[in-house]
């Protein structure tokens, strides 16, 4: 019945879990996401994506990027642990290719000057194994070995606060 | 959010406080004032900040928002004059809520002070909206129209949203984007959940998402192509609409799947923003999001428009693009007990590349379908990955090409159809007559492609009705309420399958002079070569009317067919059996061809052909018809 919808229809439960719980110490937005979700999860996605699935919680409080919870206070601007949580499949794509949209958002957010973008891009690149060294993987592993390997590099270590 | 929850509260205590008072202006009282505001309040521009549209045929001019706390006068939602009033007395009352309704409603703010002037009223700081106002950095306005999705012609309906482009930064995932969507019951069955979407039972509100989140569900999720339209308003339209976004973000609206969907809403704001916007009115019944699209590229509001592939897309594009033997290797590796490495050593470091990006995208399609356990092949597509990241070259594929046609440059969705036929049948003479169609919705396989999904139907309300020149009789021939069909092609890497259902009225072969309720469906197969599109389903039919023998029947059977579809013309040859289960004894064959050419975009000639056999055990006779027919196909 839902694929007859003219338009997309919230439905209220499917991302409020992750909107509720599983703030990791990196951040608060930072939840136990895994690079590749299991397949049932990933059906549940697609139909929550049918029916336009997200939490009213989340409508407006993306926008002041916190989801009800204080800025983590992290080395990286507000904003980067939920992006990197919502992404994760796509950045580790982008990143094995060093070569992207995603990866390039992600430099954006961080603030990366556009002239080292390239550099963090190569950075993701050539450091993949240690980013994501399985498919289990978390959003917080993935944020902390960001971090790390921000810091060994030259020119990115400067952008971390 | 709770400061918001109490909002609605406060408004309504201070409406009851401020309600009978006058303006506080220079001149409250002068008649001169009075007329000023009378005039004001007739402005198209202060009826779209309202929301004051009009909708069916029925339907009282008055604010589509259903939300009281919209309105600061109690006929706020009929009278736009007392609103006006009390909108005027609620920014000038140097009370404390006067802050909270100037923060509330910035946009009726902005355009008075443009009336009246910038002096007029006391000025707030308002910290929430100006936070957020600077959070949203707004440049330009962006129209993102998802495309329609293969096997899913459903999705030509779509769905309309804005994205918000950002002053500061270049990235557009991370911009924001305005959606508006029914806030359904999650409890709510599949019946319940219809029914009210098109009765209007779920309230409809705007959200605000990062685009990412969006592109998320489009290309990743729904694998869907999205088309993107550079919006050409000015920057002081486009901080109006923002203003706009915000007095509504917590308005609901009664969400009407028909007209007062995602896309009819996304216009009326649109409208608010400038005085020169009349969007919205053009839509009276419904609003199918691609004519919105339309009624806005009429507009000349469309800039550039850009074209973002979705996965199966990128995927389908590197297999258009990859060699056989890497095609072959990159199937092979989604295998976890296949060694990358041996399997990649005959390679070029580009083929390479080319085999892992195509490998790891498969093992994410065979993960989304199920077709492999999940957690081995998750190994598999971070080892992928792995090995690819050990390859210096970037790009190895070029980039997806945009589509010739966009979803809103094809043929417009309502089709009036004039057809001329004779049938020729066993028992009866040569019957001439005439037919006129009118079908509401959308795109059948015959109709001009471009702009289209190759291989979809999606049919709702299509009318025939039929007067016979031998007998001079007129009389409905058919009424087919729902009819989908989607042909989508297998390859050695996708396999999905073709389905078809349709519902209504028709006048079954062994009983041609009653109307029959009829329910159809069918799945099957299909696949291309080249321009060449080839089907076979397996359908079942069950047909109802009183005179049918035993009320009712069922019947089963095969349909093969071929179907080629080009920018200028299209062809379908189609054999259909059907054969009884249940109820009235009956067989059907018949074979057929259709034929169309388009003569401009909206207009196209068609012939079609048919013979038909059929035998029903009722009336004990077997019939052979054949049935020739020329038609003029007008879209509007």
């Amino acid at each position: 019945m839902k694929k007859l919808l003219l338009c997309a229809v919230i439905a209220a439960s499917p991302l409020t879990a992750m909107a509720a719980g599983g703030h990791g110490p990196a951040g608060c937005g930072l939840g136990t996401e895994v690079i590749f979700k299991q397949a049932n999860e990933w059906h549940e996605h697609v139909l929550a994506a049918t029916t336009n699935g997200t939490s009213g919680n989340q409508t407006f409080g993306m926008t002041s990027g916190t989801l009800g919870c204080a800025d983590a206070g992290g080395p990286l601007a507000s904003g980067v642990d939920l992006f990197i949580n919502d992404n994760l499949e796509q950045i580790a794509a982008e990143s094995s290719a060093g070569e992207g949209e995603t990866i390039a958002a992600l430099s954006e957010l961080i603030g990366i000057d556009a002239k080292d973008e390239a550099i963090f891009k190569d950075a993701l690149k050539t450091n993949f194994d240690s980013i994501f060294a399985s498919s289990a993987t978390t959003s917080n592993e993935v944020y902390s070995a960001l971090i790390d390997m921000m810091n060994k590099d030259v020119t990115l270590a400067k952008y971390l606060g | 959010m709770k400061i918001i929850a109490l909002i609605p509260t406060l408004l309504c205590l201070f409406t009851l406080l401020t309600s009978t008072k006058v303006i506080s202006a220079e001149q409250p009282s002068s008649q001169k004032f009075e007329e000023r505001l009378k005039n004001l309040s007739k402005e198209p521009e202060w009826l779209d900040l309202l929301h004051y549209h009009r909708i069916g045929l029925i339907a009282p001019y008055q604010s589509q928002a259903d939300d009281p706390a919209f309105f600061l006068s109690p006929t706020g939602k009929h009278d736009p004059l007392s609103e006006l009033n009390a909108t005027l007395d609620a920014f000038l009352n140097k009370q404390e809520n006067t802050l909270s309704i100037q923060c509330q409603f910035p946009a009726r703010l902005h355009w008075l002070k443009e009336k009246l002037g910038q002096s007029f009223f006391p000025t707030y700081e308002c910290k929430e909206f100006d936070d957020w106002f600077k959070k949203i950095d707004a440049k330009a306005l962006t129209l993102i129209f998802p495309a329609a999705y293969l096997n899913s012609p459903s999705s030509m309906f779509g769905h309309t949203l804005i994205r918000i482009d950002r002053l500061s930064g270049k990235n557009p995932l991370l911009d924001y984007s305005v959606n508006y969507a029914a806030n359904a019951d999650p409890d709510d069955n599949e019946l319940v959940f219809s029914y009210k979407g098109l009765a209007g039972g779920y309230p409809g509100v705007f959200t605000i998402l990062p685009y990412y989140q969006k592109v998320k569900e489009y290309s990743f999720l729904e694998s869907r192509d999205v088309w993107e339209y550079e919006l050409k308003l000015s920057k002081a339209e486009v901080d109006q609409f923002i203003r706009h976004t915000w007095e509504i973000r917590n308005t609901y609206f009664d969400y009407y799947f028909f007209d007062e969907n995602c896309s009819y809403h996304l216009l009326t704001i649109l409208d608010a923003a400038s005085p020169r916007l009349r969007l919205s009115d053009q839509f009276k019944l419904t609003a199918i999001p691609a004519d919105t699209v339309r009624a806005i590229s009429e507009s000349n509001l469309i800039g550039e428009a850009r074209f973002r592939p979705s996965t199966l897309s990128l995927m389908k594009g590197m297999l258009d693009q990859a060699s056989s033997s890497v095609r072959e290797a990159a199937k092979s590796l989604v295998n976890p007990t296949k060694d990358i490495n041996t399997t990649l050593k005959p390679f070029s470091q580009i083929e390479r590349a080319q085999t892992l990006e195509l490998a790891y995208q498969y093992s994410r399609y065979l993960s989304v379908r199920k077709k492999q356990e999940s957690k081995a092949l998750s190994q598999r597509s971070i080892a992928l990955l792995s090995a690819r990241s050990k390859i210096a070259v970037k790009k190895v594929y070029q980039p997806y090409p945009k589509p010739e046609f966009r979803d809103d440059q094809g043929h417009l969705s309502k089709r009036l159809e004039a057809r001329f036929g004779v049938d020729t049948s066993a028992h009866s003479k040569n019957e001439r007559y005439t037919q006129l169609g009118l079908r509401l919705s959308y795109h059948d396989l015959l109709d001009p492609i471009p702009g289209y999904i190759k291989g979809a139907k999606l049919e709702m309300f299509n009318l025939q009705a039929r007067h016979n020149l031998n007998t001079d009789q007129t009389r409905i021939q058919s009424l087919r309420l729902i009819d989908i069909t989607s042909l989508s092609p297998r390859n050695e890497f996708v396999t999905p399958t073709s389905w078809r259902v349709s519902t209504g009225l028709k006048r079954p072969d062994s009983a041609p002079n009653e109307l029959s309720a009829f329910l159809s469906g069918g799945a099957g197969l299909s696949y291309q070569w080249g321009e060449q599109l080839f089907y076979t389903l397996i359908n079942g039919e069950l047909d109802i009317d009183n005179d049918i023998d035993k009320g009712f029947r069922v019947g089963t059977g095969p349909r093969i067919g071929w179907l080629t579809q080009h920018s200028r013309w299209s062809a379908k040859i189609e054999a259909n059996y059907l054969h009884d289960i249940v109820g009235a004894e009956f067989k059907e064959q018949n074979v057929s061809l259709g034929l169309s050419l388009n003569v401009s975009k909206n207009w196209q000639l068609r012939v079609e052909t048919e013979y038909k056999q059929y035998f029903s055990e009722q009336s004990k006779t077997k019939n052979y018809d054949n049935l020739n027919a020329v038609s003029v196909m007008y879209y509007y």
